[in-house]
């Protein structure tokens, strides 16, 4: 559906119009926008990278904050509307508290929600201080419980009585962040090798051709194994964290050099750069100018393409205990934690990792779909 | 057409040379060896191995060795089907492997042919009436098979399957089929037992084909050719089928080559969770256990078929579309 | 015969748990075997179970009386899943436990004795027993056994060629030998009854020479045409040690075990199966040859969610190993109805759920001065919340607890097991103080005597206990309370054994080993083996295997390696345990390691219809349950 839409509005249906200059990126945004559920994507995709960068602000607790009360906890569900025993209600946004019984024969704690019991939920609480992205200093939250000590598990609670919801939002940042990274680093090497090879062509283009072919040929995981079982293992989590962006691009780039050198070699024989050439313009400027904007575009819809792979990959790799390991927090490695058959029998709310990857993959695929049609409105 | 494969061909030989050797350096990347891993496992049991012992053994399997002797070793024996030992199984690798090729080969088969018949009718569809519900639905299906992670699915199956039918899902074989030879009852068993990951795996690439498939055909159908069959008054099936349907099926052909390492790589994570005899568990257990010489046969022969897969459709494609054959871009 | 009683331990009140009687007269009553067997005898595959059976075969005594049939299922993990098998099939060697784990008995060894010094034990064969082919087992195989462990060329290591004390072997006739040593080795029955006692009797001459060049002078050639390198790897490949994975892998070697192979280990089974031996040589108390059962049948599982699944779906018939997590207790209690089985108690033979080992050794002097003061490992101690921990972690199962033994063992000694437990963190401050660490930085860590940060960097695996993880996170927030740093390095197992003769790592942490097996395993109470990474270059002085890093002791640990000295001369095992108490009373003034709580109790999976299954029993791996409990006088109503 993607590429007829933006095609409904051709730029000749309006000869009318006086001249007006538009700039490559405002040409593709008004395509863009034609696109509905592309731009509802964007806004998704948007939304969910905000949330990565306001994780300490938005997160309601500490995601390594445990509770031996409260583990397992289900979700408690934010309520508006507060009943009065007489029947009145008012409104008062609220979560009910929990009453808990242990067994201690089958090893559990049975939760039931209790209506009787109403916490009161705030916006704006003030919390412990900490840095907002590392850099400013802030010492309120988003939403929170006034009260201290009471339970407050929107999603519910994991093992250790951790609040999901913290979690999960800190997890964005980890498993968004990875896949922007594995891209810019594949978008590097893809645009210099491609280019290169796309600018100079020859025996230079078809060895790098050669690679790229190799390379894709290879079956990825038994090589993500291979590279993350020679990771040395005495790093810390962070070197762990660049090394698993690293393998995740080194198999990234050969799409993306790909399309660069496609591009590069098409767009070299196009009309307007032959224009452009017989009006007298320089070389750089027809590349600054006009081959690069135009191509500008079309790598950066096929870099949203790429990262739902490397979201994917790095559960993957996690789910296989080659990826990020407890206690880095990411949505692997919640998956990881929740991939068990107990999970599934009597705590399916901790697969809301599952579904947030299912909600940005598809996102962002919508998403990368809608820039990829705007980007061309002559090809595929 | 003779030269083009010949060219293709030797392209390929040396794309093999090439994967072996980065096959062999992978499986060489880790610290340590199998005898380190090994010493590793016994000490947790509490046994304590005797430094000489080990060194004994170190001789014994030509682990001291730089790395181009035992490079070299290694690939001149493959040359004469020799594809060393595998350290933990004591056996030649080559009685290990062939099997569970085998069960991967069948099983990603299965999956290539289940995913074309969803796609094709899909895609089809899908072009033809585009914009439609069918189409938004077709396609939002699509996307959520590929975005739910292949493992997680498998396990949500498996417990559905026992919760909701008392059965346990594993395996590829009934018990009594599992040592059997080939018969029809065994393949009879192996498909009641097979369709489920078969399922699973092809959930994961069915909506790229579908994608491609849907804007390909969407292409063939603004040609004039179409509007001309149409004003023929040919019946709207044959004007889609006849023509726009194979030429858009031309550039899937191509999708063999990416189809297979995907599905390879699918297959090891959803063999893990189900309990497949499939390649993909061995290879992650001997490269935990750095049995080298296993994990680098697994590695080569996976990428091998994948090489081999490129080389098949790039000479259909050749042979459907001549500009191909004679090397114009 | 002379039983050797290691150590008193209180009844256990172990219900149903099978008992093995201590050698009986011969049976009275007309002696049956299983239906299957008689089929055979009467085709005349095999010779009358009077043949078969050895003079006196041992009796082994249960609840009640079982009917022959059925297939016992379990499941085994993915990969090299040996463990399950020695402790369910292999566990055969000369001398055994009794399921209550107080005391040795018989075995294929009817009677044995030692002399006062322990350097030489005398033992007598069971007349008669046979080998699964047909032949008997005699000295001739002992013989063997320890010519090939001994043989460097094979690569196996034991008790049998430990260096420091090989065995030296003397054979007096077919059915006698003696066993002697240049030092007193006064632990040799608890080895033998132990798992690692199955060494000595799993080599059988007749088949293993053949791979051999001293007993057959074509076995290089042999070996090459079969594929192999070299003859060593053909006969560890054909005849492998104790309890090696490939040693399930061939069904031709002959074994004593109950059942035998009939679809080997190999890397593509899909399940391993065994079916009853002909010639196994025990009986129950009516004279019927055992086992009971006839089959055999282990899944072969990659993961064990499938294993899980089998469990709740009453396809698995008795096990504890790989399933019963604390995780999954709730969904197996909730499943026993439809399952048709239900949960037996299972003790761990552990003390602690983790072990902090600060590097004692450490190459930093800071930190090895600091590390080795006890005031800075009392102040961790008492800033650890063990309370919560137990409460979060383990939902309340298990109590505060030091590494200590556990309180069914003799050794119990509460002190030992309760000392600076108690949440403290002033108490903390006060130690950690004293301990030179005044200073802080502007993060609130105290600073070492050097002006560094006090930061210990601890080594787990998490894959092998993921609840090890959850623990930690829970310390490092509190021990970062009174200014201790503590950071998480989950690193794989082959690293974490690597790492150790380097001395690359400040802190490694652990189960409690040795909790009820005090004697055996005391690597928590002194520096005694390579496991006690708490001062690994102290243990090499002591056994030295590694004397190139070995490193002289502190005085109090030289003194406890001379006491365990002591104790390994001694065949007297009332002296034995007195020397213990002493070590473990300079372990207690000392306290070298931290613990947080007992290990709590496991669970086992049992089906309702298997009968004379121990619905109580402990579990370890030198008593490798449920095997001395007897698996061969289990039957399905």
């Amino acid at each position: 559906m993607t590429v007829e839409s933006m095609r409904a509005v051709p730029v000749v249906d309006r000869p009318q119009a006086r001249p007006r200059r538009e700039t490559q990126i405002g040409l593709m945004w008004r395509r863009f926008r034609q696109h509905r559920l592309a731009l509802a994507s964007m806004w998704i995709v948007l939304a969910f990278y905000l949330v990565a960068i306001l994780a300490d602000f938005l997160a309601p607790t500490d995601p390594s904050a445990y509770s031996a009360r409260y583990t397992y906890a289900p979700p408690q569900g934010l309520q508006l509307i507060a009943t009065e025993p007489d029947g009145s209600w008012s409104l008062q946004l609220h979560v009910n508290g929990y009453k808990t019984e242990i067994d201690p024969v089958a090893l559990r704690r049975t939760f039931v929600i209790d209506p009787e019991q109403r916490i009161p939920v705030r916006f704006f609480v003030p919390s412990e201080p900490y840095l907002l992205a590392g850099l400013i200093p802030m010492s309120v939250k988003f939403i929170g419980v006034t009260e201290p000590r009471a339970p407050f598990y929107i999603l519910g609670a994991d093992r250790l009585g951790r609040d999901l919801l913290s979690r999960l939002i800190h997890g964005t940042r980890i498993s968004l962040s990875i896949g922007l990274a594995g891209v810019t680093l594949s978008l590097f090497f893809g645009i210099i090798i491609g280019g290169f090879a796309g600018y100079y062509g020859g025996w230079f283009d078809s060895a790098v051709m050669r690679v790229v072919e190799f390379i894709r040929s290879m079956p990825t995981i038994p090589l993500w194994l291979g590279l993350a079982a020679a990771m040395p293992k005495d790093w810390t989590a962070l070197q762990t964290y660049f090394a698993i962006t690293i393998i995740l691009s080194l198999i990234g780039w050969t799409e993306l050099a790909r399309v660069v050198r496609g591009r590069f070699l098409s767009l070299r024989t196009e009309d307007f750069v032959t224009a452009a050439q017989l009006d007298g313009a320089s070389d750089w400027r027809i590349i600054t100018r006009h081959m690069v904007p135009s191509f500008m575009s079309h790598i950066i819809a096929a870099a949203t393409l790429a990262i739902p792979g490397m979201i994917l990959a790095e559960t993957a790799l996690s789910f296989l205990g080659l990826g990020l390991q407890a206690p880095i927090v990411s949505w692997g490695t919640l998956l990881q934690d929740a991939q068990n058959i107990r999970t599934l029998a009597t705590a399916p709310w901790l697969l809301a990792p599952g579904v947030c990857v299912v909600i940005v993959i598809l996102s962002m695929n919508f998403f990368g779909d809608g820039l990829r049609d705007a980007a061309d409105p002559h090809g595929r | 057409m003779v030269g083009f494969i010949i060219r293709r061909s030797i392209a390929m030989l040396l794309t093999l040379v090439a994967v072996s050797i980065v096959a062999f350096a992978i499986i060489q990347l880790p610290p340590g060896d199998y005898l380190t891993s090994y010493i590793a496992a016994l000490s947790s049991t509490g046994d304590q191995v005797d430094p000489r012992v080990i060194e004994n053994l170190r001789v014994q399997y030509g682990l001291g060795e730089p790395f181009y002797v035992q490079y070299w070793k290694w690939v001149t024996g493959i040359l004469q089907g020799n594809f060393g030992h595998s350290f933990e199984w004591k056996r030649p690798v080559s009685e290990l492997i062939w099997g569970r090729l085998g069960n991967s080969i069948m099983l990603e088969g299965l999956a290539v042919m289940v995913m074309w018949l969803i796609a094709l009718p899909i895609g089809i569809y899908a072009a033809v009436r585009k914009y439609s519900l069918g189409d938004y639905l077709a396609t939002v299906l699509g996307f959520i098979g590929l975005a739910v992670p292949n493992f997680f699915f498998a396990l949500i199956v498996m417990y559905l399957a026992f919760v909701w039918f008392g059965e346990t899902i594993g395996g590829l074989y009934s018990p009594e089929f599992e040592t059997a030879r080939w018969s029809l009852p065994r393949v009879w068993d192996f498909l009641s037992n097979a369709w489920i990951p078969v399922l699973v795996l092809a959930t994961a690439g069915t909506a790229e084909l579908i994608r491609i498939l849907r804007a390909n055909l969407l292409d063939e159908l603004k040609k004039p050719y179409v509007t001309t069959a149409r004003a023929k008054g040919l019946t709207e099936f044959r004007t889609i089928m006849k023509y726009p349907v194979r030429l858009a099926l031309n550039p899937l052909i191509s999708t063999i080559g990416w189809l297979l390492p995907a599905l390879v790589s699918g297959s090891v994570i959803v063999s893990v969770v189900m309990n497949l005899p499939t390649a993909g568990p061995m290879l992650l257990r001997s490269l935990t256990t750095q049995d080298m010489y296993l994990a680098g046969a697994i590695i080569l022969l996976l990428s091998v078929l994948t090489v081999v897969g490129t080389l098949i459709s790039d000479i259909l494609l050749a042979w459907m579309d001549p500009r191909i054959r004679y090397g114009s871009k | 015969m002379r039983d050797t009683l290691i150590h008193q331990r209180p009844w256990l009140g172990l219900a149903g748990a099978a008992l093995a009687a201590l050698l009986a007269a011969a049976p009275a009553l007309a002696q049956q075997q299983a239906p299957m067997l008689e089929d055979m005898v009467e085709s005349g595959e095999l010779p009358p179970l009077e043949e078969r059976l050895p003079e006196n075969p041992l009796v082994v005594e249960a609840d009640s009386i079982g009917t022959y049939g059925g297939t016992w299922r379990m499941g085994m993990n993915g990969g090299g899943d040996n463990g399950l098998i020695v402790k369910t099939v292999a566990y055969e060697g000369l001398v055994r436990f009794d399921p209550e784990w107080q005391s040795v008995v018989p075995n294929l060894a009817e009677s044995w004795e030692a002399n006062a010094d322990a350097t030489e034990y005398t033992f007598k064969l069971r007349d008669g027993v046979k080998w699964s082919d047909g032949t008997p087992f005699t000295t001739e195989d002992i013989a063997f056994a320890v010519e090939m462990y001994q043989d460097p060329d094979y690569a196996a290591s034991s008790w049998i060629d430990n260096k420091n004390n090989p065995v030296i072997l003397e054979v007096v006739d077919d059915l006698t030998f003696k066993f002697k040593f240049d030092t007193p080795n006064g632990m040799l029955m608890d080895e033998l009854a132990s798992v690692n006692g199955i060494h000595i009797t799993s080599l059988q001459k007749a088949y293993c020479s053949q791979f051999h060049p001293t007993y057959n002078e074509n076995a290089a050639a042999e070996a090459e045409a079969a594929g192999f390198s070299s003859w060593a790897l053909y006969l560890q490949d054909r005849c492998a040690w104790g309890w090696e994975t490939i040693r399930f892998a061939n069904p031709d070697l002959p074994s004593i075990y109950g059942w035998v192979i009939d679809t080997p280990l190999t890397a593509n089974a899909a399940r391993v199966t065994w079916k009853r031996n002909p010639y196994y040589w025990k009986v129950d108390a009516e004279g019927n040859q055992l086992p009971y059962i006839d089959n055999l049948d282990m899944r072969v599982s990659q993961g064990v969610e499938e294993l899980t699944l089998m469990a709740l779906n009453g396809e698995i018939d008795f096990q504890e190993r790989h399933i019963a997590t604390n995780v999954n207790k709730p969904l197996f209690f909730d499943g026993q109805e439809a399952g048709g089985y239900h949960l037996g108690e299972v003790i761990p033979s552990a003390s602690n759920t983790l072990v902090l080992q600060l590097n004692l050794n450490h190459d930093d002097p800071v930190k090895r001065e600091l590390y080795q003061n006890k005031d800075f490992r009392v102040g961790i101690s008492h800033a650890i919340d063990r309370q919560e921990i137990v409460d979060v972690v383990f939902t309340g199962q298990g109590e505060p607890f030091q590494v200590a033994p556990r309180p069914e063992s003799p050794f119990y000694d509460e002190e030992l097991a309760k000392q600076y437990t108690e949440f403290d963190p002033e108490l903390a401050i006060e130690h950690l103080e004293a301990a030179g660490l005044t200073e802080m930085n502007g993060d609130g860590i105290r600073l070492m005597s050097n002006g560094e940060p006090a930061k210990i960097t601890v080594d787990v695996i998490s894959a092998l206990r993921p609840e090890w993880i959850d623990m930690l996170e829970i310390m490092q927030l509190q021990l970062g309370a009174v200014g201790i740093d503590i950071e998480l390095n989950n690193i794989d197992r082959t690293l974490f054994y690597e790492k150790r003769p380097g001395n690359e790592y400040d802190a490694q942490v652990w189960a409690g080993d040795g909790g009820l097996e005090v004697v055996q395993e005391p690597r928590y109470y002194f520096p005694a083996n390579d496991e006690s990474v708490w001062a690994y270059k102290w243990a090499q002085w002591f056994n030295g295997t590694r004397p190139e890093i070995a490193e002289e002791p502190a005085d109090w640990a030289q003194e406890q390696m001379e006491l365990y000295r002591q104790i390994r001369s001694s065949s007297d095992p009332e002296q034995r345990a007195d020397l213990m108490k002493q070590i473990l009373a300079i372990t207690k003034e000392q306290f070298p390691v931290i613990g947080v709580s007992l290990m709590p109790n496991s669970y086992s999976i049992i089906r309702n219809d298997l009968k004379n299954a121990p619905e109580s029993m402990f579990n370890a791996w030198l008593f490798p349950t449920p095997s001395p409990m007897n698996p061969v006088v289990w039957y399905f109503e």
